[in-house]
C-alpha cells in the first residue's frame, strides 16, 4: 500500500477530477438562461484510472493518447439530450443537482483517503 | 484548486447576473400603471475574453417589450384622447411573478454551487493543518 505511495496520488486525481468537475457543473448552472447554451460534463473519474493499477498508457509528449490523466486535465464534453426549450438551452437544474451530490460526496472520499492514509504513515513515523 | 477558485468567480457573476434580472423585474411591476411604460426585458451572455468563452456569464443590453400597448378606456385621465382611450403599459403581472420566483431559483443553484466549491476549499485547506 505504502510501497510508492501510489494512494496519495489515487486521492490527489480524485480530488482533482471532483474539483474540475464541479467547475463545469458550477458552468451549467450559471448558464441556465443563456440561450443556445449546451449543457457540459467531463468523463467519469473510473474512465481515467486503469483497474489493474496500471498507469495504462504512458504519455510523453502533447499529441499522445491518455493525455487526460497524464496532466490532470479533462476536457468538457457537450452531453444530454437535445435542447427542447425555445432557447436552444439544454440545462436541466435537476441532474445539474444531482452531480454537485455526486462531486461533493467523490472530494469528501478522496480527501478523507487522503487524511487518513497520513495519519497511518505518521504513526508508522512517529518514534512512539 | 485552480479550478475551483474559477468556479467561485462563475457563481459569482451568474448571482450577480440573476439580481440584476430582478432588479428589473421589480422596475417592471413598479411601472405597471405608468402609462406608456414597456416591458424591459432581460438577456444573458457569456463572457468572452481573447474570443474564447471564459464561463462566466453578464446580463446584456436590456431590451424593450415591442408589443402594442393596451388601449385603456379612462375619459378622466389626464392623457386620454378624445375617444377616451390612453396607452396602459404592456407589463404582465403574471409573467413577472413567474419569471421573479425562475431568477430565485437560479440564484439559490448558484449559491449552493458558491457553498459547496467554498466548502471544498476549506476541506482541501484542513488537511494542512494535522
Amino acid at each position: 500500500m505504502f510501497g510508492k505511495l501510489e494512494i496519495f496520488q489515487i486521492a490527489g486525481g480524485l480530488a482533482r477530477h471532483a474539483g474540475a468537475r464541479q467547475n463545469v457543473i458550477a458552468r451549467n448552472i450559471a448558464n441556465t438562461d443563456t440561450p443556445g447554451y449546451t449543457s457540459k460534463d467531463i468523463a467519469p473519474f473510473a474512465d481515467t484510472v486503469d483497474a489493474s493499477g496500471s498507469p495504462g498508457l504512458r504519455a510523453s509528449r502533447p499529441g499522445h493518447l491518455n493525455l487526460e490523466q497524464a496532466s490532470g486535465t479533462w476536457t468538457p464534453k457537450e452531453t444530454g439530450p437535445a435542447s427542447n426549450k425555445p432557447n436552444g438551452n439544454s440545462v436541466s437544474l435537476e441532474s445539474e443537482m444531482v452531480k454537485a451530490a455526486e462531486v461533493q460526496q467523490q472530494h469528501t472520499m478522496a480527501v478523507n483517503i487522503y487524511r487518513s492514509a497520513m495519519d497511518i504513515l505518521t504513526t508508522s513515523i512517529r518514534s512512539r | 484548486m485552480n479550478d475551483l477558485s474559477q468556479t467561485l468567480s462563475i457563481s459569482a457573476s451568474a448571482m450577480k447576473a440573476q439580481s440584476t434580472r430582478l432588479r428589473y423585474i421589480s422596475e417592471n411591476i413598479a411601472n405597471t400603471d405608468t402609462p406608456g411604460f414597456r416591458r424591459k426585458l432581460t438577456t444573458f451572455e457569456q463572457v468572452k475574453e481573447g474570443g474564447q468563452a471564459t464561463g462566466q456569464i453578464q446580463t446584456g443590453r436590456v431590451q424593450l417589450d415591442r408589443r402594442d400597448l393596451p388601449e385603456v378606456f379612462d375619459p378622466s385621465h389626464p392623457m386620454a384622447n378624445e375617444n377616451g382611450y390612453y396607452q396602459g403599459s404592456n407589463v404582465e403581472m403574471l409573467i413577472e411573478m413567474s419569471d421573479a420566483s425562475q431568477a430565485q431559483r437560479s440564484y439559490e443553484a448558484n449559491v449552493k454551487m458558491f457553498d459547496q466549491a467554498r466548502k471544498m476549499v476549506s476541506s482541501l485547506l484542513e488537511l494542512l493543518r494535522q
